[in-house]
This record gives structure tokens, sequence and C-alpha cells, in this order.
């Protein structure tokens, strides 16, 4: 069982197409732990909604196998999605009822005590406001209203599809803040959806990268954090650069020949410091020595770009 | 029953719920000013019951006009869903497609219904204060021919069942609700342009015309027109609960 070996979401050779000849998703295979807060990212059009939309069953199934709490849609949809609570995109909001009626509606539909809404509401943030219509939220409140019919079931596992988008610097700071509590505080597995690595870096403890419908990345944030300190180099320039070169070498250095400086590939923080004492002990004169890191989103944009290897 | 009671939440404060009530009102308050601008021109002949006018009037109001209020009706109320983006919402819920798709047509029949008792019993009434009001018009001295209205009703809802079926399946299928109701109306003015026609009882928009200045007498020449009510009633719904169950996505 998929749930026996701790993981909340599994796909198994995930492929969908909308047409025959144009594939939207390509055998994908996502591995989300329980606990975690995944944390799935891809450019437009990478294929990010239409994995979240097959698993929430809103899209006929493709090939491939999608278990949730180790078990499949086809054999109990009921209870999987009784235990997830989903935000797509925008969130689908009865504009003309106001917050507590909208909270009512699926709090009704899901067999859920009246309690509860003003538990949400309060998470959320929204209690002083939830008389008032929702053609009169702005888009934060509105997000967070949809946040909070999310929320409503408790679930153990919530999907959120680009829940940021649109909100202000402020806003977002909230909404991760809320998810990181929900995360830490009642063992809620998040997937989040964003196109941008910034905007959700400092929240997943793991991340999927897609592009282009296949999984191009995915594991815990470390080992991207790793791929990016792998990828930084300490540039050199001497006034011998040729001589500095044959020092580096037979020093065991990774060493490469730029036009007008030396790369050197980057281990520890110390190496610097040790290359430069090196090179004056060899009695050349060191012009620059700098550490040049590639940032996460370099290093994100890089896979994305499937040059990182 | 919770999910019943759930759609009618979702049509607070909306223009469907208000048109079950005016729409229902619209008719019978015509044909009530109608009477007492005009007194003189309704006043019947001596032992002529004028409520046989009065509800050859009405049903035919009823003819002409309810079913363009239904259609409205049922276009507001699926359109709140499409407005809201609530039907993605809806189908990550634990709960069945098919019980939504039951759960929603039973609010627009309730509506329906409601808005056709509503409307009947307005019209009933305004007749009664007509009675009392203006004593000429004989009104008070003839019972109101209740089984009448009675057998109106039942073979009116009979050929509108494949009207409110196929209009319900295109106002989900269709997002914007201009197009599913202009489809609707166009073809009530088709049933209404072609009435003579002798294949008009296949258009099923036209089957409400079938009945204009109705006559229980008719009853039995309406027999096919309801056999192919009764089969397009079963077809549309069966081909509109597949659709809704296995292919739709909101």
């Amino acid at each position: 069982m998929i749930d026996e070996n701790g993981l909340a979401v599994e796909t198994i050779g995930l492929s969908f197409s909308f047409s025959k000849d144009r594939p939207v998703i390509k055998e994908l295979n996502m591995q989300i732990p329980k606990g975690a807060i995944y944390g799935f990212l891809g450019p437009n059009g990478a294929g990010k909604t239409t994995t979240i939309r097959l698993l929430l069953d809103l899209l006929p199934s493709g090939s491939g196998e999608i278990s949730v709490f180790g078990k499949t849609l086809g054999d109990d949809r009921s209870n999987i999605l009784s235990r997830t609570g989903a935000l797509i995109e925008s969130p689908s909001l009865y504009e003309h009822l106001t917050g507590y009626d909208n909270l009512k509606v699926t709090a009704n539909l899901r067999s859920i005590k009246k309690d509860r809404i003003q538990e949400v509401l309060k998470i959320v943030g929204l209690d002083t406001e939830s008389k008032k219509y929702v053609h009169s939220y702005s888009l934060g409140m509105k997000q967070r209203l949809g946040l909070a019919i999310a929320l409503l079931s408790s679930p153990d596992l919530l999907i959120l599809d680009e829940p940021t988008n649109g909100l202000d610097p402020n806003g977002i700071i909230e909404i991760r803040e809320l998810l990181r509590d929900l995360n830490a505080n009642h063992g809620v597995t998040i997937l989040v959806s964003s196109h941008l690595l910034s905007e959700v870096e400092r929240l997943v403890s793991h991340v999927g990268i897609i592009g282009r419908g296949e999984m191009m990345f995915q594991g815990p944030l470390k080992k991207l954090q790793q791929i990016s300190q792998d990828k930084a180099v300490i540039e050199i320039d001497t006034d011998d650069n040729a001589r500095a070169l044959e020092i580096l070498l037979e020093d065991h250095q990774q060493v490469s020949k730029a036009a007008q400086f030396l790369e050197v590939h980057y281990t520890d923080r110390d190496r610097l410091a040790q290359l430069i004492i090196l090179l004056t002990a060899a009695g050349l004169r060191v012009n620059r020595a700098q550490l040049v890191e590639s940032s996460l989103e370099e290093t994100f944009l890089s896979i994305i770009k499937d040059d990182h290897l | 029953m919770k999910l019943f009671y759930t759609e009618f939440i979702k049509l607070k404060n909306t223009f469907a719920l208000w048109l079950t009530l005016l729409g229902a009102l619209f008719v019978p308050l015509i044909l009530f000013t109608t009477y007492l601008s005009d007194v003189k021109s309704f006043v019947p002949g001596h032992g002529i019951n004028p409520w046989d006018d009065f509800l050859v009037r009405t049903l035919n109001g009823c003819c002409f006009f309810s079913i363009g209020f239904a259609l409205l009706i049922i276009g507001l109320t699926i359109h709140i869903e499409h407005k809201a983006s609530g039907w993605k919402h809806l189908f990550t819920l634990p709960i069945s497609r098919g019980r939504i798709y039951f759960g929603k047509l039973l609010v627009i029949f309730a509506m329906v219904i409601c808005f056709f008792t509503l409307y009947l019993a307005l019209s009933v009434l305004s007749g009664a204060v007509l009675g009392y009001a203006v004593p000429d018009l004989g009104f008070s001295k003839f019972p109101v021919a209740g089984m009448h209205i009675f057998r109106f009703v039942t073979e009116f809802f009979i050929s509108i069942l494949p009207t409110v079926f196929l209009q319900y399946w295109l106002s989900f299928r269709l997002k914007n609700l201009i197009t599913s109701l202009g489809i609707g109306l166009g073809g009530l003015m088709i049933g209404l342009l072609l009435k003579s026609w002798k294949f008009i009882i296949y258009l099923p928009y036209a089957a409400p015309f079938q009945l204009l200045n109705y006559k229980e007498e008719d009853a039995s020449s309406h027999q096919r027109l309801f056999l192919i009510n009764a089969v397009y009633t079963v077809l549309f719904v069966m081909l509109s609960y597949k659709d809704f169950v296995k292919r739709f996505r909101g």
C-alpha cells in the first residue's frame, strides 16, 4: 500500500492528452510524502493545472495510476475527496451571497457542522467580514475565503493551484504563514503549485518541477539547493592565468579556462582562501577571486530548460 | 434533501427567485387591469359564465408566456454555477455527479411548479376580486372550473417536460446565458410561427402552443403529442444525465 510507504499522493506513469497528437502530461511520476509541503513548479502551460485536475478527478483519467492516501480515485473517490480540500485557480465563489453563506453551501454539501464555519473564518481572518457580500471583497479576501472553503472539512490533503495569484506581497505572506501553520500544527499535507520558485521556496519542504508535461526534478528542497550549490564556481584572474591553470591542475582542482579568467569548481567555504594562498605562494599576483553562486531560481530555470545535467 | 436546500441558498438575492414571483404576477395583473379599464366590453350576457372567457385568456397567457419564464428561470438558476466557476468546486466534493444533476433539476422543477401554481392562483384570485369589485362582470355568480384548470395544468406540464430537460441540458453545457436562452426562445418562436404545420409536434418547443384555446374535448387529439413528448423526455433525460455524469467538466 502506498499509504504505508508514507506517501499522501502518488502518480505512476500518468499521461493525459486533450487530443491524440498533443500529450499534455507524459509519464508523470509524482510522489508527495505525508506531512510535506510540496511545491509543484513549472512555467505556464507546463501541465500543473492539468495534473491537479487529474488528481481531483476533474478530467477523465488518462493512462497511468493515481493514488491518494493509498487508494485509487476509481476505487474510493468519495473517501478521498472527503479528506481533500482544493482551491483550483480562482476560488469558486457565489458573489451574490455573503462569505458566511458561501461557506454554508459547502458545509451543507459536506455535512459539516455550523461551528466549523466560524472556526475556518477565524483561521483565515475573515470572521469580522463574513456577513458582507462577496462581491464587495478584495481579491485577497476572496482568495482567503476560497481557502476557508477548502479547509472546511479539516482535510488531510490540501491542493492549491497558484493560491497567491493576484495577491499583493502582504497577502502572499499571510497565505504562506497560514499554510505553514496548517502543516506544522494540523499535519496537513499540502500541494501548492506555482510558476515562480521564489514564491514558494520559503514555504515548501519538497519540490516537483514539471516542464512540457514531464517531471524534470523531484525531491526535497535541500536536494535542489544542493544542485544549486554544485553549480557554484570561483572565478580567478591572475597576472599569469596559464601558469595559474597548471598550478591548480597539479593541485587536483576541477578547473576550466575562460577568456579572461579561470573557473574553479566550488566545494566549500574555505576553498576561496585556500586557492588564493596556493597561487600567491607560487609567486602569482591574484587580481580577482570571486565566488559566483547559482541562485535557486537560476537552477530552477535551468532545470526547466533541461540543461542542468 | 440537504442538496435541495443548499441549491435554494444559492438562489438568495437572485433574479431567478424574483422572476418566479413577478413572472407569475405578470399575466394576471394585465388581465385584471384590462377588465377594470374596460368593464363594459367584458360584461357577459344573461346566463353566460364569465369564467369561461376569463380562463381561455388566462390559459392562453400561460401557453404564450409561462414557458418563456420557465426558460429564463432554468437559465438563471444554472448560470449561478457558471458565473461562480462553481462546477469545478462541486465536482471535487464527495458527492456523486448524479446527485448534483438531480439536485439542481429538482430545484428547477420546484420553481417551475411554484411559478405555475402562483400564476393560476393569482389568475383565479384576480377573477374573484373582479367579481367583488365589479359585480356586473358576474364572476361571483358562477363557480371556478377547478377541474378544467387542473386538467390543463397537467397536460401543459407534460407538454413542456421535454423543453425543460432540453433547456436544462443546454444551460449547463453553454456558459453564455444569452446563447442558451436564444436557442430556447428561437425554438419557441418557430413553434409559434409554424403552429399549424402538421409536423410541428416533433419540435419540443412547439408543444405549449398546441394547447392554445384549450378545451377538454381536445384531450384525445393531444394523445399523439403527449406520446412524442414522453419519448423526447426519456431521451433528453438519458442523454443529458449521461453527458453530465461522464463528459461534462464544468
